[in-house]
């Protein structure tokens, strides 16, 4: 080509106006980056194991916390998210509260008015549902065998608001608990301690402290929660327990708690509310007098429990967000000397014309790669780390009830975080690459 | 823009390139003055300190001058940016170094592509012209070999096909030779008149008066002044018996021209040279030399857009 073929050429398309984009060079940086990632299998590998652990142990400890507070939920649940228990109010004695259902200020009496106001059409637009309960403390007795356990008077409301199940025979009736008369039904953990050769102990005959029952029937296993076990209960009828069980004397009969089904999940507070203003009318209370009685709201216990295990999740992941932090520093420690090790071929490829942008994105590029191949390979490890907690001795770590339970929000953050660490921590080697003197990088040694 | 003759390749007008050291000036470069025309081979000598390195630089768009002017390919680039200086150097600029300077990890093919990756050339087409390059230098059968499987002839080959892979206007050799025994810096130098003879420009900073022989014309640099630019017709072998191929090369064959002095036909230069140096790159050197006219077969712009 002439000088003047080639000066036309030049001022036609003008040499300055590059139609090289970083995109049309995309394929060719990544090729560069991965070629340079690969040229040092063992750094990079160790670079790679910073930031793999990261993300592993951040999936992993979000997982292990949503596994725990979902088996809180999931227990929750089993009493009933609709449930509002009522429980007799604190009694004070000289100056120590007692623990709350420790008065009697809660009667059977109590009970049938909220009965009466509930849904439909009373005072109680809220409350679906009353069952009161009275639990005993008694000696349960079947043939050679015997267990110290509670027995619950119960209406039969207490199925539905309590959310159980019934496995054999039949529950507590209303025909029951008008005649007062001496049947039982046994919860899962009675069963086995009583009858523990018989699945379907119906139609035999247990004391309860020394007073005969006939059990009618048996109860599906709820678990346990919060240190009461729902199983380890006999179920008979309300009367039966206050007048032949307590041999209570004065009326109305005190009872231990009156359960509220509220008509939706998220009515429980106003059915709290309509229950208080009602209560405090039937027990006298003056304006400035505090309640009687205590709400035990299903919702905020299980909020309560939510948030301790939220908080325990928080600082599970923060630990470990303070390793992906590490690893960050890892990659651009590797990066910096990198860098630092191909100042001459940085200033050949300047030479030949790289410019800034091509040399930034080559290096930054190179650590995105690193963090995001740490992340993808993190994100594998979580999977087989909470596989090996769920399935390899799960009975010693307690994993067995709580599997850890991985979620896609947290796979997707942390890989994400790990792009974005590569990004973070790559700029500042990078850009010490792309503005390296292309004549100094040469002479470099 | 345009200052002189529109055929002027590179133009200097009383460049000074100053630098701070401390409360020290040093004066690199103190006006420099430089026409040189497409086509021409041109060595710039100098001591160490004399400022050629800087000139160099300047001459490469990898430094900019204190003052003065540079037009390059009528272009100013004096004053352009380090991003703009990066595409001039991209598009009009071969660099060959001393230290040959290729990526160890990679083939010399990918050697050789890396200045089309910056110029947005893509898979296929870019692998074509740099095995085009790698033909014209002789290395046709050595594409996949890493630097560390060459000789170090056949890397500043490599590095010379590199130079030329983009079609620039001016190659810039800096002591290309410094790292080569004598008989193998004469088949550099060989390879760079023939490019020249192609219609290359070719400007070679060198310390040697026996390299800077092979140039027709020579700039002396002393204290960052020009102190002499004559142009040589042959003188060369009044420094005698160290290169006997080249010896041979101008006693079997006149020079034509009186441009092209100690030349001789490139058949002539290929047979002669065989012998002595690596029978197989060598030969391919021949083969490539019996037509020069189509050693680069590298398409123009227009069928590149068509492609």
């Amino acid at each position: 080509m002439s000088a003047e073929a080639r000066h036309l050429l030049i001022t036609e398309h003008g040499p300055l106006v590059r139609r090289v984009t970083v995109l049309t060079t995309a394929g060719s940086t990544l090729g560069i980056a991965a070629s340079g990632i690969l040229a040092n299998k063992a750094r990079t590998t160790l670079t790679l194991l910073g930031m793999i652990i990261g993300v592993a142990s951040v999936i992993v400890a979000v997982a292990i916390g949503n596994g725990s507070s979902a088996k809180v939920i999931n227990s929750l649940n089993a009493l009933g998210t609709n449930l509002v228990e009522v429980q007799p109010g604190a009694t004070f004695s000289g100056g120590v509260r007692g623990r709350a259902g420790s008065a009697s200020t809660l009667t059977a009496a109590d009970a049938q008015a909220l009965a009466d106001q509930a849904y439909p059409g009373g005072s109680l637009p809220d409350v679906q549902l009353v069952a009161p309960e009275d639990s005993v403390n008694t000696q349960a007795v079947a043939g050679s065998n015997n267990t110290g356990t509670s027995a619950d008077g119960v209406t039969p409301e207490y199925l539905t608001v309590r959310d159980a199940q019934v496995a054999t025979g039949r529950f507590i009736t209303e025909q029951d608990v008008i005649n007062e008369t001496q049947v039982a039904v046994l919860g899962a953990t009675a069963v086995t301690n009583l009858f523990p050769d018989s699945s379907d102990p119906t139609g035999s005959t247990i004391t309860l402290s020394g007073i005969p029952f006939q059990v009618v029937g048996t109860m599906v296993s709820k678990g346990g929660s919060g240190g009461v076990n729902q199983d380890d209960t006999i179920y008979i009828p309300l009367s039966t327990a206050e007048f032949v069980l307590s041999h209570t004397a004065g009326t109305p009969a005190p009872v231990t708690a009156i359960d509220l089904e509220a008509t939706r999940s998220d009515t429980t507070t106003q059915a709290s509310n309509e229950v208080e203003t009602l209560l405090r009318g039937l027990h006298h209370l003056a304006a400035s007098a505090s309640d009687d009685f205590t709400f035990l709201n299903q919702t905020s216990i299980q909020q309560t429990a939510a948030d301790v295990s939220g908080t325990l999740t928080t600082l599970l992941a923060g630990v470990s967000a303070c390793a992906l932090l590490v690893s960050g520093i890892g990659i651009m420690n590797i990066m910096l000397v990198t860098v630092t090790e191909r100042t001459r071929e940085i200033g050949l490829r300047k030479a030949v014309g790289a410019r800034k942008v091509d040399i930034l994105s080559q290096f930054l590029v190179e650590s995105i790669l690193i963090s995001g191949l740490g992340g993808a390979i993190g994100v594998a490890l979580s999977f087989i780390v909470a596989w090996v907690l769920t399935n390899v001795n799960a009975a010693a770590t307690g994993f067995a009830t709580s599997p850890p339970l991985i979620t896609a929000d947290s796979v997707f953050l942390a890989f994400g975080v790990s792009l974005v660490i590569g990004l973070f921590f790559g700029s500042y080697p990078a850009s010490r690459a792309a503005a390296l003197d292309p004549i100094q990088a040469l002479r470099y040694e | 823009m345009m200052v002189g003759q529109p055929h002027a390749l590179l133009e200097m007008h009383q460049i000074t390139k100053v630098y701070s050291m401390g409360d020290q000036q040093v004066h690199a470069l103190r006006g420099v003055d430089m026409h040189i025309d497409s086509g021409e081979f041109v060595a710039i000598m100098g001591a160490s300190g004399s400022g050629k390195s800087t000139l160099m630089n300047i001459l490469g768009c990898l430094d900019r001058p204190s003052s003065g002017q540079y037009y390059l390919d009528g272009q100013d680039v004096a004053t352009l940016t380090d991003d703009e200086q990066a595409i001039v150097r991209n598009r009009t600029i071969g660099f060959v170094f001393q230290s040959f300077n290729l990526l160890r990890r990679t083939t010399a093919l990918k050697n050789v592509e890396l200045p089309l990756i910056y110029s947005g050339v893509r898979g296929e087409e870019r692998a074509a012209r740099a095995r085009a390059a790698l033909e014209t230098v002789g290395l046709g059968s050595r594409l996949d070999h890493h630097p560390s499987q060459l000789s170090g002839g056949q890397q500043q080959r490599v590095a010379v096909a590199r130079a030329l892979v983009s079609q620039p206007s001016l190659i810039l050799a800096d002591e290309p030779t410094g790292n080569l025994d004598s008989q193998v810096s004469g088949e550099i130098m060989s390879l760079f008149q023939s490019l020249n003879r192609r219609g290359l420009t070719v400007v070679l900073v060198t310390h040697e008066t026996d390299i800077a022989d092979y140039a027709h014309r020579v700039i002396r640099m002393r204290d960052g002044r020009v102190i002499a630019d004559s142009p040589q017709d042959g003188e060369w072998h009044d420094h005698g018996q160290a290169r006997p191929a080249q010896v041979v090369i101008a006693t079997s064959v006149p020079a034509p021209t009186s441009h092209d002095a100690h030349g001789g036909s490139p058949i002539a230069v290929a047979t002669q040279l065989v012998p002595q140096a690596n029978p197989n790159s060598q030969v391919t050197v021949a083969g490539e030399m019996a037509a020069p006219q189509e050693m680069l077969p590298l398409p123009t712009d227009s069928e590149r857009g068509a492609t």
